[in-house]
């Protein structure tokens, strides 16, 4: 028993691991050794920034590991670094494993497995494009999503509302949802006048099929007594829409919503590297049309930057909107 | 005092006059008609409190829905001051068994409910949402959200959603039916105490006997379903009453006889 408790109370505060000075020298060391390898390791080829990833490094492992050691008087920061140290070292230890294998010792085959300081040369010289290619997926993706969350939401809203348009959308809803957007590409790209359209066409349809089932199944589970308590206070038909069933409704509309993002996402990387001239997706495929494989790791970086960057501001927004689901629910 | 600022300025009765005639209703299950009221009549006095006693499952919320105005009665007529019930209405109010709170609105935004779906105005509406929650002794929790309630500070707060809105006929769907035997008898005064201060006409669905006849002035016993009535009994007893009053022992066995009960 005192054994079970034992491994329950230690697992969450990253315990089995040395206490925090020694966490914090361990930190250090593993930054410094890897700005140490870097720097003074032969490579097998030319790479115009491994003393600047070197310089990073060694910055890296003189700044944290201090700061790690004082981590206590820290305050919110503080312990943010605290619960961090662990990771922050498994990343120096894995950039060093990177380092070594590639530019290093050559173990893996060179052009298609580029080193840190590779994809660090892309962030550095390449920053324009990168740039602008994130702005342009922006650009599509919110105007994509915004229309199609926008139009599921009120298609929803209308289809768990009233049984005439649940009658005539159901069945088109049961045939075409299901169909993944990415099939409707080749016909997409000569209906619409412009590659980007198309685009815009395809990222609503993959948001707008999900949040259109998760609201209509919202609306339609809301507890019927909630609209007897609405009609017999006078509520009109309007009221009852938009104060009972939507807030109701709310908390599956965001089901919909997360589940429309990660279908978002998929189109829209497709939808660039097959059409729109622009974008991660476009960069992407570029990249690897130059065999221009840092380039190809660092948009994918950046991507995946992108993509849990936009998860987390909607789960912000989600538990701004839903602030009376805490302690409600657990999540 | 509380309750001069929710009350209806021009009234000299704040309750309605309810008649019940010959009301018969059927649910439809499948096909098959299935009776729950059958030929009900009854007549409540403005400001009168009545309780409806019967079995579980005999129609007693059914009719206090008919009345409520959410669903057509299949036979007869339902009239409130002589004007017949078509729909619901504000002025007459149902309280449900479960609190039914918004869980998304605050308990301020709950008892608002009312006085924003009629299109009260802004300013009026704080001074009568801080009333009813004093009255039901619930100011300082304005703010909270339902699941931070309690049961019987639920079935509070859904009293003053109700109150807030001057209703002129409460209808109490045994509101104190999944409540702890302390909370009941406190919420039982708690009502009998709103009942007197504001006389609004009192419909109260129970199964619980004694509740009953503490708080009304007259108790309707049902049959079984389909209900009909099986007795009419005036409780002549000055409030507050007491459990163990003699005369409400008596009428309590002549009930429990009635309804078939071993006492």
């Amino acid at each position: 028993m005192a054994h079970l408790t034992g491994f329950a109370g230690t697992l969450p505060s990253a315990a089995r691991l040395p206490g925090p000075p020694l966490r914090a020298l361990v930190l250090g060391a593993a930054w410094l050794a890897l700005a140490g390898a870097t720097y003074a390791l032969p490579e097998e080829g030319d790479f115009a920034y491994t003393a600047t990833f070197a310089a990073v490094a060694l910055a890296l492992g003189l700044a944290l590991a201090p700061l790690a050691a004082l981590s206590a008087r820290l305050g919110r920061a503080g312990a943010s670094l605290a619960h961090w140290t662990p990771w922050l070292t498994l990343v120096a230890l894995g950039f060093l494993a990177w380092e070594l294998i590639t530019a290093k010792f050559a173990l893996l085959p060179m052009p298609f497995f580029p080193p840190p300081q590779a994809i660090l040369e892309v962030f550095l010289d390449d920053w324009p494009r990168l740039g602008g290619s994130i702005l342009a997926s922006l650009k599509l993706l919110a105007g994509g999503y915004l229309i199609g969350a926008g139009l599921g939401f009120v298609l929803g809203v209308a289809i768990g509302w009233s049984k005439a348009v649940g009658y005539w959308a159901h069945p088109i809803l049961r045939f075409v949802g299901p169909l993944p957007a990415t099939a409707w590409l080749p016909l997409a790209f000569f209906v619409f006048h412009s590659s980007w359209s198309a685009s815009t066409f395809l990222i609503a349809l993959a948001t707008g099929f999900p949040v259109t089932v998760l609201t209509w199944s919202g609306v339609a589970g809301v507890n019927k007594a909630y609209f007897d308590v609405a009609r017999t206070l006078g509520a009109s038909p309007a009221f009852l829409v938009l104060r009972v069933a939507v807030p109701a409704a709310l908390p599956h509309v965001f089901v919909g919503l997360f589940m429309g993002l990660g279908g978002a996402f998929a189109v829209l990387v497709v939808a660039e590297m097959l059409g729109v001239r622009a974008g991660l997706g476009w960069y992407l495929q570029w990249a690897q049309g130059w065999a221009a494989y840092a380039n190809l790791y660092a948009a994918l970086i950046v991507m995946a930057l992108m993509c849990s960057g936009l998860i987390s501001l909607l789960f912000r927004f989600r538990d701004r909107v839903l602030s009376w689901q805490k302690g409600l629910v657990q999540w | 005092m509380v309750a001069a600022i929710l009350e209806r300025p021009n009234a000299d009765v704040a309750g309605s006059r309810l008649a019940i005639e010959a009301v018969s209703h059927a649910f439809d299950i499948r096909g098959t008609a299935l009776p729950v009221l059958d030929r009900i009549s009854l007549d409540v006095a403005p400001g009168g409190f009545v309780a409806l006693l019967g079995p579980s499952g005999c129609g007693k919320s059914t009719l206090l829905r008919l009345v409520a105005g959410l669903e057509p009665p299949g036979a007869g007529r339902i009239a409130v001051d002589g004007r017949r019930v078509e729909g619901p209405d504000p002025s007459r109010l149902l309280v449900f068994q479960d609190p039914t709170l918004y869980p998304w609105r605050t308990v301020q935004g709950n008892v608002r409910l009312g006085l924003e779906a009629r299109g009260v105005a802004k300013p009026d509406r704080a001074a009568k949402v801080e009333a009813a929650l004093r009255l039901v002794g619930l100011d300082g929790f304005a703010e909270v959200f339902p699941h931070q309630l309690s049961g019987g500070m639920a079935q509070r707060a859904a009293l003053a959603r109700a109150l807030v809105n001057a209703p002129r006929l409460l209808l109490l769907d045994e509101p104190l039916g999944k409540l702890d035997a302390l909370t009941r008898l406190a919420l039982q005064a708690e009502i009998l105490r709103l009942w007197q201060e504001t006389r609004f006409t009192t419909l109260l669905v129970t199964h619980d006997v004694e509740e009953a006849l503490v708080l009304a002035e007259r108790v309707i016993v049902l049959s079984d379903r389909p209900a009909a009535i099986r007795a009419d009994l005036p409780v002549d007893l000055p409030y507050p009453r007491h459990r163990d009053d003699p005369e409400l022992v008596r009428l309590r066995r002549t009930i429990l006889g009635i309804l078939g009960q071993p006492i």
